[in-house]
Formats: C-alpha cells, sequence, structure tokens
C-alpha cells in the first residue's frame, strides 16, 4: 500500500551508522577506517547494549518509524551483550527489522550460529591488526548506498 | 581369629556377590530336586516292597490256594466217585488218587504257610486233611472188605448150596434106600407070617423113624440154607438175628437128627456135609457172621459218608476261604501298589509345581528384582553416562559386584562430570582470553601504527625503530596467544572422518607454511585419499609443514608429505632436507614453548609441536623424530595412528598414482 512517491522518498533517506562497542580503540579505529574511506553518513556510538537499546527506542518515539541504522554490534559488552541486544531487539517489534552486521573478535563457530540465528545481515571478524576493517567497512558503505532498509 | 574373620568376610562376600545369590538359588533348586528325589526314591521303595509282596506273596498265595481248591473239589469228587465204585480196581486206583491228592494237598498247605496264612488255620487245615485221609482209607477199605466180604458170601452160599444140593442128594438115597426097605418090609410081611409083630414093629418104627429123620432133615436143610442165603442185602438186624437163631436150632435139630440115622456112608456124608455146613454158617467166618460183618461195615461206610460229606464240604469252604482271603490280600497288595504309584505321582507334581513356583519366585525375585532390573538400570546408567548424559541417576545400591559396579560407575561419573567441568572452564577460559587479551593486543597494535602513520616524520629514528620493534613484540603476542588458543582447542571436537585428499591439502597448506613458494613442498605416495578427521590431520600438516619452512638453513628445499593407510592404522610422514634435530633435544620440543633457536631467529611460539602432540595423543597415536645431523640432514616426522571404528567404517580409499 505504499505510494509511489513514498517509495521514491524512501530511497533518498540517508543510512546513519550505530557503532554498539565498549572499546574506545576498536571504536577509534573504525572511525579512522572510515575517515579513510570518505564516509559521511552520520555515526554514533554506544558503549553497551543497554545504551544501544534505549539510543534506539529513543529514536523510534522520536520519529516514529523505524530509524535508519546500519548497527554494527560487538558482543563482547558489559551490562547488555550483543547476543542480549539482538534477543532484545529482534524481540521488540518496532526494532525487529534493524539491519544489524556483528563486528567482532569472537570466531567462534557458536557465536556465528547464535548471531545468524537472530537473523544478523553478516558476521565480520575483527583481526589483530585491525588493517582489514578497510574491506569490511568498504563493504558497509557500499550497502548503505545500495540496499534499501526496512522502515 | 584373623583367619576366621577372614573366612567370615569371605563368605559373607561369597553370599552376598551376585555369583554367590546365583549359586545360592541354584542350590535350592538341587536341594529341591534332591529332596524331591528321595522322596521319589523312598516311594519307589514302597512301590518296590508293594510289587515284591505282590509277587511273592499275594500272587503265590492265590494261586497255592485255588489249587488247594481246585485239588479239594477233586478230592471231594474222588470221594463221591469212592462212594459209588463197586469194583476193587476202581477202589484202588481212587484210593491212590486220593493218596495223590492229600500229598498235594499237603504240600500246598506246606507252601501256604510260608505266606501269610495264620498258623491255625494251616494246622486246623492239616489236620482235617488227615481226618478226610483217615475217612477215605477207612471208607475205601471198608468198601473193599464190602466187596470181599460179599465175593466170599456168595462163595460161601454157593459151598453151601452145593453141600445142601449133595446132601438133598444123600438123603434122597438114603429115602430111597428106606423106602425100598420099607417095600422089602412090606413085601416080606405080606409075604410071610413068621416074623414076630415085634420086630416089625421094630423095623417099621425104625424105617418110619428113619424116613421122618430124613425128611425132616431135608426139610429143616432147606429151611436152615434158605435162612442163610435169605438176603443178606436187606438188612433187618433184629430179623437177622432171629434167622441166626432158627439156623442154629435147625442146624442142631438136623445133627441131633442126622446122630438117629443108621449109621452108614449117608450117615458119614451128611455129618461131613453138616460139619461143613456148620462151619460155613455158624463160623466165626460163617455167612451170618460174615452178613452181621457186611451190615456193620455198611453202617460203618454210611457213618463215614455222613462226616466226610459235611467235612469235605468244610474243606471246601476252608479252601474257598483261603482263595477270597488271598484275594483279599491280592487286592489289598494292588491297593497298596496303587497307592504307593498315586503317592509317587502326587509326590512328583507336588515336588514339580513347588520346584517350579520356587524357580518362578527366584526368577522374579532375585533373577528379575535382584539382578534383571538392577542390571539394565546399571546397563542404562552406563551407556547414558558414555553417551553424555552426565545427570543420569545411578539408582542401584547393595553390597554386591552390582551395587560395587554402581559405586565406582559413580565415581566415574563424577570424574566425567569433573573433566567435563574443567573442560568448560577451560574453554570459557580460552574463550574469555580471547577476547579479553585480544581486544588491548589489537588496541596496542593500532595505537601504535596509528602513531607511526600520523606522525609522518615528527618521529626520531630511534623513537621509530621502537614503535617498530613495539609492534613486532605486540605481532608475537598475538600469535602466542593464537597458538596457545588453537592448543587448548586442539582436539577438543569429535569430529566425523571424511575422505581427505592429500594432494590438495598439502597444496593448500604450502600457502601458509611458505607463502613466498621458495620451498619445494610435495605430496609424495600410492594413496593420494585417506579417511580420517579433517581439523586435526590439517593442523598436523600445517604445523609440521611450517616448522620445516622456519627452520631450514637455505633458500630452497624440499619438503615431502607421505601418508599410508591400512585397515589398522594411518600413518603420515613429514620430510625435510633442512639442517635436522640434534639429538639431545628431540624429546623437549614437544613441549610446551619449546623452541630451538632464539626467538628473534626464527619466530616460533613453541608451541606449534606440542599443538600437534596433544593431537595425535588425542586420537591414541604416536609421534616420533628420526635426524641426526651428525649422520647426514634432514629430518623425518612419523605419525601413527589407529583407525576408529567410524574411520574404518569409510570407504576403503582408492589407490591413485602420486600426482
Amino acid at each position: 500500500m505504499i505510494a509511489p512517491q513514498t517509495a521514491i522518498k524512501r530511497r533518498t533517506r540517508p543510512a546513519k551508522f550505530l557503532i554498539v562497542d565498549d572499546d574506545k580503540i576498536s571504536v577509534m579505529a573504525m572511525q579512522r577506517a572510515m575517515r579513510k574511506l570518505k564516509i559521511v553518513n552520520e555515526t554514533h556510538v554506544c558503549t553497551d547494549g543497554q545504551h544501544a537499546l534505549e539510543f534506539l527506542e529513543t529514536e523510534v518515539d522520536k520519529s516514529g518509524v523505524l530509524p535508519p541504522y546500519i548497527v554494527t554490534l560487538d558482543l563482547n559488552m558489559p551490562r547488555m551483550g550483543g547476543l542480549e541486544f539482538l534477543d532484545a531487539v529482534r524481540g521488540n517489534p518496532d526494532l525487529s527489522r534493524m539491519v544489524i552486521f556483528v563486528f567482532t573478535t569472537s570466531d567462534t563457530p557458536q557465536d556465528i550460529q547464535s548471531a545468524y540465528a537472530h537473523h544478523v545481515a553478516g558476521y565480520v571478524i575483527k583481526e589483530n591488526p585491525s588493517d582489514t576493517l578497510n574491506a569490511a567497512l568498504d563493504m558497509l558503505d557500499s550497502y548503505a548506498r545500495i540496499v534499501e532498509l526496512a522502515v | 581369629m584373623r583367619q576366621g574373620h577372614s573366612f567370615q568376610r569371605h563368605g559373607f562376600a561369597a553370599v552376598s556377590s551376585i555369583s554367590g545369590r546365583l549359586r545360592a538359588v541354584l542350590l535350592m533348586i538341587v536341594v529341591g530336586i534332591a529332596i524331591a528325589g528321595g522322596l521319589a526314591i523312598a516311594q519307589a521303595r514302597t512301590i518296590l516292597t508293594a510289587y515284591e509282596r505282590l509277587n511273592q506273596s499275594a500272587f503265590p498265595m492265590l494261586t497255592l490256594a485255588k489249587r488247594t481248591e481246585s485239588e479239594m473239589s477233586a478230592l471231594a469228587l474222588v470221594l463221591n466217585q469212592l462212594s459209588i465204585s463197586r469194583t476193587a480196581p476202581q477202589i484202588e486206583m481212587l484210593r491212590d488218587k486220593v493218596d495223590g491228592s492229600t500229598a498235594r494237598l499237603r504240600n500246598n498247605l506246606k507252601a501256604l504257610s510260608y505266606h501269610a496264612v495264620p498258623a491255625e488255620l494251616i494246622t486246623v487245615l492239616g489236620q482235617d486233611l488227615t481226618d478226610i485221609e483217615v475217612l477215605a482209607e477207612t471208607a475205601a477199605e471198608n468198601r473193599l472188605r464190602l466187596i470181599e466180604l460179599r465175593n466170599s458170601t456168595a462163595q460161601a452160599l454157593s459151598r453151601i448150596t452145593a453141600l445142601q444140593e449133595h446132601s438133598q442128594t444123600v438123603l434122597e438115597d438114603m429115602t430111597f434106600a428106606i423106602s425100598q426097605q420099607t417095600d422089602t418090609l412090606l413085601r416080606s410081611t405080606r409075604t410071610s407070617i413068621t416074623i414076630s409083630s415085634a420086630t416089625v414093629d421094630a423095623l417099621f418104627t425104625n424105617l418110619f423113624l428113619d424116613a421122618m429123620h430124613v425128611s425132616n432133615i431135608s426139610f429143616a436143610l432147606d429151611i436152615a440154607v434158605n435162612l442163610a442165603a435169605a438176603a443178606p442185602n436187606a438188612g433187618n438186624p433184629p430179623g437177622d438175628g432171629r434167622r441166626l437163631l432158627l439156623a442154629t436150632q435147625k442146624l442142631n435139630e438136623i445133627i441131633n437128627r442126622v446122630a438117629q440115622l443108621p449109621l452108614g456112608d449117608g450117615r458119614k456124608a451128611l455129618a461131613a456135609n453138616l460139619d461143613q455146613l456148620r462151619g460155613l454158617m455158624l463160623g466165626p467166618d460163617g455167612v451170618f457172621a460174615q452178613r452181621a460183618e457186611l451190615l456193620a461195615l455198611r453202617g460203618q461206610i454210611g457213618a463215614t459218608d455222613r462226616i466226610s460229606n459235611p467235612m469235605i464240604a468244610e474243606i471246601s469252604e476252608m479252601s474257598s476261604g483261603l482263595v477270597s482271603r488271598s484275594l483279599a490280600m491280592l487286592e489289598l497288595a494292588f491297593q497298596e501298589l496303587r497307592g504307593a504309584i498315586v503317592n509317587l505321582i502326587w509326590g512328583l507334581a507336588g515336588a514339580l509345581i513347588v520346584t517350579s513356583a520356587a524357580i518362578a519366585l527366584a526368577n522374579h525375585g532375585i533373577i528379575e528384582r535382584q539382578f534383571q532390573r538392577r542390571i539394565l538400570l546399571l546397563n542404562n546408567a552406563v551407556s547414558a553416562i558414555a553417551e553424555g548424559q552426565l545427570d543420569h541417576p545411578i539408582p542401584i545400591s547393595g553390597r554386591d559386584e552390582l551395587g560395587d559396579m554402581a559405586r565406582a560407575l559413580a565415581v566415574f561419573k563424577k570424574n566425567a562430570e569433573e573433566l567435563r567441568r574443567s573442560n568448560v572452564e577451560l574453554e570459557k577460559f580460552a574463550y574469555v582470553a580471547a577476547h579479553d587479551l585480544r581486544s588491548p593486543l589489537r588496541a596496542i597494535q593500532d595505537l601504535s601504527s596509528w602513531t607511526m602513520e600520523d606522525s609522518d616524520n615528527t618521529l626520531s629514528s630511534e623513537s621509530y625503530a621502537y614503535m617498530t620493534l613495539l609492534q613486532e613484540r605486540v605481532k608475537r603476542l598475538n600469535r602466542l596467544l593464537n597458538d596457545l588458543l588453537t592448543y587448548a582447542r586442539a582436539g577438543q571436537e569429535e569430529l566425523e572422518p571424511e575422505t581427505i585428499d592429500l594432494i590438495s591439502m598439502v597444496r593448500d597448506q604450502r600457502l601458509n607454511a611458505d607463502p613466498l613458494g621458495q620451498f619445494d613442498i610435495r605430496y609424495v605416495g600410492d594413496q593420494t585419499e585417506i579417511a580420517g578427521q579433517r581439523m586435526p590431520v590439517q593442523q598436523i600438516l600445517a604445523n609440521l609443514l611450517s616448522n620445516a619452512v622456519r627452520h631450514h638453513d637455505q633458500p630452497k628445499g624440499h619438503i615431502t608429505v607421505s601418508a599410508h593407510q591400512d585397515a589398522g592404522h594411518l600413518y603420515l610422514r613429514v620430510t625435510d632436507d633442512g639442517p635436522g634435530i640434534d639429538p639431545r633435544y628431540q624429546a623437549r620440543i614437544f613441549e610446551l614453548f619449546q623452541t630451538l633457536k632464539p626467538r628473534d631467529e626464527v619466530e616460533g611460539s613453541g608451541i606449534g609441536l606440542a599443538i600437534v602432540k596433544k593431537l595425535v595423543d588425542r586420537q591414541k597415536g604416536k609421534i616420533s623424530l628420526r635426524s641426526n645431523p651428525a649422520i647426514c640432514r634432514g629430518t623425518v616426522f612419523e605419525i601413527i595412528i589407529p583407525r576408529t571404528q567410524a574411520s574404518a567404517e569409510q570407504m576403503p580409499p582408492t589407490q591413485r598414482a602420486a600426482a
């Protein structure tokens, strides 16, 4: 029941990045890489799942629709970890259609399986060092520009 | 004392053990069977006794009784025949028969006396038999005597008749003579007158007297003879006595008259005849005496008959009684036998039922409840725990082997739980270590590289060198961490065996071990496919190849991988032409953090071979190396891993020519 104008309008809504990670250096690495790749999308940082959840909920209340965030999610965080955040988000009808990429150091198959069980868009393993982050962020940039987000 | 205790304990253990209890059950069964057998044997003995009695006693007794009975009736018949027999040979024969009968009867009685016949009965029967014998003997003798008497009476009578005839003839002659004399006298009286009347009277009177005598004698003789000849069978004792008297009278009269007769041959003949007649008639053997004896005999015979018949009847009754008694005994013996057999059957049936019940009870009570159920529970528990369900309960207790096993299983379970817990902890630890250590490591790396990037040329060369060293150390730390993690995780998972293409695996690992492609790394061998777990094999190869490359002292070299797999084992070999490993250090190199060269010379965490060893150990295999730099260059690492059941069920690897 979406009118063609509305569809076109959505096409132009810019994607924003929400980085959920408690590691300051890790966030710095992401931001540095984004700078290098000249990614200019708006970026917000939350230090744990709880913060991120509250932030998103506030955004929903403000705009009434699903905020256009692409989330990069770390798994190991205090208070609310990545998987718990996924549980909360996927359980919340307002937020369940959010696009989430897991960015974590964990390479255990269990974590990968759990993440995909929560219907994440992708799973990226952060390596030491972070040089290879560029490729991942390049991919995110393309993703943000091409892929249509849900409402 | 001690021995007693240990025996007690031993004995107790023997009873409380499973086999002990089973043996107890078997013992019960054996005892039951023994008791049943004992009862059966006892019963069988009773049966045998009853049968013996039947065989040795009742039957023979019956046979004897029957024989006695039939013998008795035969005897009765003989006696009957005897009573009506007339001829002496007949009587003799019957007498012999009686003798034979009684002899046989006596034998029977003697034989019977050995059986359960009361002695008095035998004695009475014996006595009766003797009586009958006597009676029969008497009867026979009497009858014989009777016949004899009859014969002699007949003889006597015929003689008497002969004498009578003779005498009558003589008397007739005398009568004739007298009548002639009378005639003569009469004629002479007629013709002569000279004879005196007195003489004539006297002569006449004599003649007349003589004639009278003669006729009287003749008459009396006839009467006497008739009297003698009167049918002796019409025995009328008073009549017979009178006749004797009369006969005696008549004979006396005859004798008197004969004495009156004139002397002469006639008189002499008559006198002789008379004498004989007197003897024949009146004598002790005379007809009358004989007749009297005959009568007496008849009376005796009658009397004996009268006695013998009831006696025979009595004996017959007794022998019938014997028969019925022996039949009763037979019946009794049969009943006894039957009873014994029935008892046996009941006894055996009872024993069978009791034993079956005991076995069923034992089966349920002991085997089912104590063993089967517990064995089943123990089996389930063991299987469950082996499969990994470590919270499966072990609901078995007891003082026997099962109880011991259950307790041992509980210990295993606890150990397994501990192991699992520590494994889980280790994994968690490794996981946590990986994350919590890696993040700061990465941060250090990033910060240092950003510093180097951002600083452009503001860093002094010294600072720059420090930063570079910093980076290298961080990288080393990273590698160490990764290797530690790999070591911790090595062999944790049980993977399914796959068919591994060794040529492609070696080709892949080559890039990791020797990214610059300086060395000739290849697979050599006929068998290019093996069945095994991919990850461990890959890790082993990776480590061994990387070691071979890193420790090589020349810019170019050859490293070969070969493998061989048979039904029992997998043989893996990595050979290089490097400098070799001094035998002194060959044992140490498998330990954690052991390296052969300083870490600045050869980048290595010292964990690689430890990982390889851990993987090999986990698969219950063996790793060995051959190398002696003093003799020649090169090193050969050899790994032997036994095949698991699962890997043995893999399709046999195909043989392909070396690529």
